[in-house]
C-alpha cells in the first residue's frame, strides 16, 4: 500500500481492546431508552407478524425478522419462516419493520451539538486543498445528536469534512453503536470516502481573502495543478520504487559476489536510493488517482457537475457520489451512464445562488433515469426524520420502493458497503428501524432501533424516562 | 388518478397560464368541509361570491347559477379546509438567503428598528410564493427577522396578488422583539448595548420607558394644544372686544397667546407606543427557560399583549404561560441544534396544548420552506397532540393571535374565501392536494419548480409519463 498505512498492530490491538471494552461499556452505561433485546450472541430475537419493508425485495404483509449474532438470519412470510427455539419473540403485528436508516452526508461529531464555535471541527480552512485531515479526528463522540439519530432509527451514517475547502479530506463511516470510542464506532468494512467541494463555498473562504479560487475558473485551475502535482508525486514514488529495484538487484549482487569472495576490484557496496519527502497529502490524492478511495464531491450547479465529470475524465479517478448536486436532473442520463450516485435533499433550496435552479421533483427525475438517488440530511436536525424526508420525496413523485431504498440500499450503494447494509437480507449486518406506522405516515414513530443486533433504542423506555417538569411561580 | 383527468388538469393548468381575470365567484359542490371554527360536515358545498365565503352547507340554486360553469368544483372525495396560515415567515422578503441584494429581511442597523414595516420589503411576485402556495399554505406573518432587540413590525400577507396593497391582510400586525443570542452576538461584538442577558432586558425596559415617556409627552401636548385652544379663543374674544371699541380707547392690541412647542416626531417610539396601548401584540422570539422568563416579566411590567415565538422551551413554564394567555408560536422541527435551543423537544406542542396554551405554527425553514409548515403540525400529532388542535394551530389559532380571525382562520361565512381543498389529510405528505383557493381564485398548481422539472426532466418525470 502506498498511503498512509491505515492500521498498524498497534491500532488493530487497540481495537481489539476497545472492542472487549466496549461490551462491558455496553452493558453498563446505556442510558434508559436503549431496551434490553440483544441478538448479537447465539440467542436470537424474532420479530413475528409485522409488515416488513425488506427493501431488496417485496414487503412483507405478515413477515418474521429473525436476528443472530449480530446479523440478519432470516426474512420471510411468518408462515414459512422458522423462530429458532429459545429466541426472544417480538409480538410486531401491526407494526412496520425496515432497515436501518443510513445518513450519506452529516457532520455529527465534527459540527458537534450545541453549535458553537468551540465546537466547530468540520472545516479545515486553512488552505483550499486538505486532502490529509481526517473527519473521525475531529468527531466528537459525545455529540447528542447521535442518540437522537438512533432515536430516528438511524443506524450508519458518513460524516464528512465540511464544504469550504475544495478538497476538504476523508469522511469516515460510523455505525451509531452507543459506545463513545472511535474505534468501535467506526464501520471497519467501509471504503475510504473523500469529499470534496466545487462552487461558491471555496470561492466564497478563499476569494474573501483575496486568495485563490475566487472563481470557479480558478477553482478548476487549482484542481488540476493539484491532481497534476499529485500524478508527479505518484511518478517521483514509481521511479523510487524502481530505483530501489535497481539498488535491491545490485545489492544481491554485490553481496553474491562478496560471499563468493570474487569482489571485482572497484566494486563497491551499492548505496540505497534516498526516498522522496513523504506528503500526506499527496499520499491522499495518489490513492484517489489510483481508485482506492470514494469520491464525495459536494456540488450544486449544472456547470459544477459537468466540470467535476471533466476532472474526473482527464485524471482517470472516478467519482462515486454528488452530493446536495441540486441541479443533477438536469443531466440525470448522463450520470446513470456514469453510474454515479446523487445524494440530495428531497425540497431544501434557494439558500444561495446555486441553489435557485431546484425542484423537489428532481429525486424523481433522477430515480427514473436510472441514476442510484439517495436522500441526505446534512443536518443534526433532519437526520432524527428521515422517514418524513422519504416520505416528501414520495409525494414529489418517487415510488414507494424508490423513496424507501433512498435512505437505506441506495445510501449503502453509494458508500460501497451495501454487501453489510441497506437491506434486510440474511447475513446483513442486524441494523433494524421498528415503526408504528408505515414510515411514510406523518403519524408514525419509531419503537425500537438495533445496530449489530443489539438495541439502542426503545420508545416505551424512552417515554417512561420523560417527566417534564414544570417550573411554577 | 385516471390518465384522463391528469391530462385535463394539465391542459387546465396550461390554459391557467394565459392571463385571466381573477375569478372571485366559486362553488364547491358535495365536498366533505372542515370549518374549523365548528364541527366537520360530510357533505356540504361552499359558496363564493366577491372572493368571500357567502354559504357553507346548503346553496340555493339560485345563487349557485350566479357561479360561472368553469368555477364549480366536484367536491365528491375531496375536503375542504380554511386555507393554512403560517404564523411566522419572512416569505416574500427574500428571494435568495446568501444573495444580499435579494435579502430585505433584517434591518440590521440599529438595536431599535421599530419603526420599518415589514409590507415595505414584501415582494407579491416572489417565486418562492407559488411554491410555498402548493401545500395550501395562503397567508403568512411576514415579519422582519430578528438580529435586532426591535426588529420592526409585521404584516399578514395573503400569498395572492400582483401588489403589495391588495395582498396585505393586516399592517402592522405585531411588534417583534428578539431575546437571547441574536442581538447581544450582533451588538456585543461591536462594543454596543446589548452584550449581554442582562443588557438586552435593559436594553428592552429603557426603550419601553422612553417610548411611554414620549407617548405621555404627546398627551402632555395635546392637553396644551386644547388648552392653547381655550386661550385662543378667550384671546379671539378680546380681541373682538378690542376692535369694537372706539380707536381712542382701545390702548395696545392685545397679544395673542404663545403657541406650544410641539415635540419632535418619532416613529419608533410611536411604533412602541402603539404595543404599549395594546393595539398591536408584541411578538417575544425567546427559546432558553429564562429568556422566556423574561419575555413574560417584561410583558406584565408594562402591560404587553405578549406571543411567544420559537419556544423550544416553552414546556417548563405552561402553567404560566396559560394563566398569562400568552400563546406560543412553534416549530415542531427545531430540535436542539443551538446553545439556547438545546432544550427543544418534540413534546413542546402537545404539553403546551395541554396545560391550556394556544399554540400555532412556524415552519424551522421561514422562507423557502415555509410549504412544509403542515408537516410541523403533522409531526406535533405523532408526538401525541390532538389531530383537531394541530389543524387549528395551522389555521384559526394563528388568526387569533395576529388579529385576523374576522377575515381568516375558518370555512365561515363572511371571511376570506382562502381554501384548501384535498384528497385526504392534508397533514399527511402523501395527500394530494387539489385546489388552493385564495380570496376565491382557484389559484393554478405551479410554480418555477414545477416548470424547471418540466422544462429539463419531462421525459422521466412520472406525472408527465403515467405507468401504462
Amino acid at each position: 500500500m502506498t498511503g498512509i498505512r491505515r492500521t498498524t498492530p498497534a491500532a488493530a490491538r487497540l481495537r481489539a481492546l476497545a472492542a472487549a471494552a466496549c461490551a462491558a461499556l455496553l452493558a453498563a452505561a446505556l442510558p434508559a431508552q436503549h431496551g434490553g433485546l440483544d441478538a448479537t450472541g447465539e440467542r436470537a430475537v424474532a420479530f413475528t407478524g409485522a409488515t416488513i419493508l425488506t427493501v431488496s425485495g417485496e414487503p412483507l404483509a405478515d413477515g418474521t425478522l429473525v436476528l443472530r449474532n449480530g446479523l440478519v438470519e432470516a426474512v420471510g412470510p411468518s408462515a414459512s419462516t422458522t423462530v429458532p427455539a429459545g429466541a426472544a419473540v417480538v409480538d410486531a403485528s401491526g407494526k412496520f419493520i425496515m432497515p436501518g436508516i443510513i445518513d450519506a452526508h452529516s457532520h455529527m461529531g465534527v459540527y458537534s451539538w450545541p453549535g458553537v464555535e468551540a465546537n466547530s471541527d468540520g472545516n479545515e480552512m486553512t488552505a483550499p486543498v486538505t486532502a490529509q485531515v481526517r473527519a473521525e479526528d475531529s468527531v466528537n463522540l459525545e455529540d447528542p445528536a447521535f442518540e437522537r439519530a438512533r432515536a430516528g432509527g438511524v443506524t450508519t451514517v458518513l460524516v464528512l469534512p465540511g464544504s469550504g475547502n475544495m478538497i476538504s479530506g476523508e469522511g469516515v463511516v460510523l455505525k451509531l453503536r452507543p459506545v463513545p470510542v472511535l474505534e468501535a464506532m467506526k464501520m471497519a468494512e467501509a471504503p475510504r470516502q473523500l469529499k470534496m467541494a466545487m462552487g461558491e463555498n471555496p470561492k466564497r473562504v478563499y476569494g474573501g481573502r483575496g486568495q485563490l479560487p475566487s472563481t470557479r475558473m480558478g477553482l478548476m485551475a487549482k484542481l488540476r495543478e493539484t491532481f497534476t502535482k499529485a500524478e508527479e508525486y505518484r511518478a517521483k514514488k514509481a521511479r523510487h520504487a524502481e530505483a530501489v529495484a535497481r539498488y535491491e538487484a545490485k545489492l544481491a549482487e554485490y553481496e553474491a559476489h562478496a560471499a563468493a569472495g570474487a569482489l571485482k576490484e572497484d566494486e563497491e557496496r551499492p548505496e540505497a536510493p534516498d526516498p522522496p519527502e513523504f506528503d500526506a497529502l499527496n499520499e491522499t490524492l495518489v490513492d484517489v488517482l489510483e481508485g482506492r478511495v470514494r469520491v464525495n464531491v459536494h456540488c450544486y450547479r449544472r456547470d459544477d457537475i459537468e466540470d467535476i465529470l471533466r476532472i474526473s475524465d482527464e485524471y482517470g479517478f472516478p467519482i462515486a457520489s454528488l452530493h446536495h448536486a441540486l441541479e443533477a436532473y438536469k443531466l440525470a442520463p448522463e450520470l446513470a451512464r456514469r453510474r454515479i450516485a446523487v445524494a440530495t435533499w428531497p425540497d431544501w433550496w434557494g439558500f444561495k445562488m446555486e441553489a435557485w435552479d431546484a425542484t423537489p421533483e428532481a429525486v424523481a427525475i433522477l430515480a427514473n433515469a436510472g441514476v442510484n438517488t439517495v436522500l441526505k440530511s446534512d443536518s443534526s436536525d433532519v437526520v432524527q426524520r428521515m422517514f418524513h424526508e422519504a416520505a416528501k420525496a414520495r409525494k414529489y413523485g418517487m415510488t414507494e420502493p424508490q423513496a424507501l431504498a433512498s435512505i437505506t440500499l441506495a445510501p449503502a450503494k453509494a458508500l460501497g458497503i451495501d454487501k453489510w447494509v441497506g437491506s434486510l437480507e440474511p447475513g446483513k449486518h442486524a441494523d433494524v428501524a421498528v415503526f408504528s406506522k408505515h414510515p411514510f405516515d406523518m403519524y408514525t414513530r419509531v419503537e425500537m432501533t438495533f445496530i449489530d443486533g443489539r438495541q439502542v433504542f426503545d420508545r416505551a423506555e424512552y417515554e417512561a424516562a420523560q417527566t417534564h417538569p414544570e417550573y411554577t411561580p | 388518478m385516471t390518465r384522463l383527468r391528469r391530462t385535463a388538469r394539465l391542459l387546465a393548468a396550461l390554459a391557467l397560464l394565459a392571463p385571466a381575470l381573477p375569478a372571485q365567484d366559486l362553488l364547491i359542490r358535495d365536498a366533505r368541509v372542515v370549518p374549523v371554527d365548528r364541527e366537520p360536515i360530510e357533505s356540504a358545498s361552499v359558496l363564493v361570491l366577491d372572493g368571500r365565503i357567502a354559504a357553507v352547507g346548503e346553496v340555493a340554486e339560485a345563487d349557485a347559477a350566479r357561479v360561472p360553469g368553469a368555477n364549480r368544483i366536484d367536491g365528491a372525495g375531496l375536503t375542504v379546509y380554511p386555507g393554512f396560515f403560517a404564523g411566522y415567515s419572512q416569505l416574500g422578503l427574500v428571494e435568495v438567503s446568501a444573495v444580499d441584494v435579494t435579502d430585505d429581511t433584517d434591518e440590521g442597523t440599529d438595536q431599535n428598528t421599530a419603526q420599518v414595516l415589514s409590507m415595505d420589503s414584501y415582494n407579491p411576485l416572489s417565486e418562492l410564493i407559488p411554491v410555498t402556495r402548493m401545500n395550501g399554505v395562503t397567508a403568512v406573518l411576514a415579519a422582519p427577522s430578528g438580529g435586532n432587540v426591535f426588529a420592526g413590525r409585521s404584516a399578514v400577507m395573503a400569498l395572492d396578488g400582483m401588489s403589495v396593497d391588495d395582498t396585505t391582510v393586516k399592517s402592522p400586525a405585531a411588534l417583534h422583539i428578539t431575546l437571547g443570542e441574536a442581538p447581544k452576538v450582533r451588538y456585543g461584538g461591536k462594543d454596543q448595548m446589548p452584550m449581554t442577558r442582562m443588557g438586552l432586558a435593559a436594553y428592552i425596559r429603557g426603550e419601553f420607558t422612553a417610548a411611554r415617556e414620549y407617548a405621555e409627552s404627546l398627551e402632555r401636548h395635546s392637553d396644551k394644544v386644547a388648552r392653547h385652544y381655550h386661550k385662543l379663543e378667550a384671546h379671539n374674544a378680546k380681541l373682538a372686544e378690542w376692535g369694537r371699541k372706539p380707536e381712542a380707547e382701545r390702548g395696545d392690541r392685545p397679544e395673542p397667546p404663545e403657541a406650544p412647542e410641539p415635540p419632535a416626531r418619532d416613529f419608533r417610539k410611536e411604533a412602541l407606543a402603539s404595543a404599549l396601548r395594546g393595539e398591536i401584540p408584541v411578538a417575544m422570539h425567546a427559546e432558553r427557560l429564562d429568556d422566556i422568563q423574561t419575555a413574560l416579566r417584561i410583558a406584565e411590567e408594562f402591560k404587553l399583549r405578549a406571543v411567544l415565538v420559537g419556544g423550544s422551551e416553552a414546556y417548563k413554564v405552561r402553567g404560566l404561560l396559560a394563566r398569562r394567555d400568552v400563546p406560543v408560536v412553534l416549530a415542531t422541527t427545531e430540535q436542539p441544534a443551538a446553545m439556547d435551543t438545546l432544550g427543544a423537544i418534540y413534546e413542546n406542542a402537545r404539553l403546551l396544548h395541554e396545560a391550556g396554551v394556544k399554540i400555532a405554527f412556524v415552519a424551522a425553514d421561514r422562507t423557502h420552506n415555509v410549504r412544509n409548515i403542515p408537516y410541523e403540525a403533522g409531526l406535533a400529532v405523532a408526538w401525541g397532540l390532538p389531530y383537531d388542535a394541530a389543524l387549528r394551530g395551522l389555521t384559526l389559532n394563528a388568526a387569533e393571535v395576529w388579529g385576523v380571525d374576522a377575515e381568516l382562520g375558518s370555512v365561515t361565512v363572511g371571511k376570506r374565501a382562502d381554501l384548501v381543498v384535498a384528497e385526504g389529510d392534508p397533514l399527511q405528505p402523501a395527500t394530494p392536494i387539489r385546489h388552493v383557493i385564495i380570496g376565491g381564485r382557484d389559484i393554478p398548481l405551479e410554480s418555477r419548480q414545477t416548470k424547471l422539472a418540466e422544462r429539463f426532466g419531462a421525459e422521466f418525470l412520472p406525472r408527465l409519463n403515467p405507468a401504462p
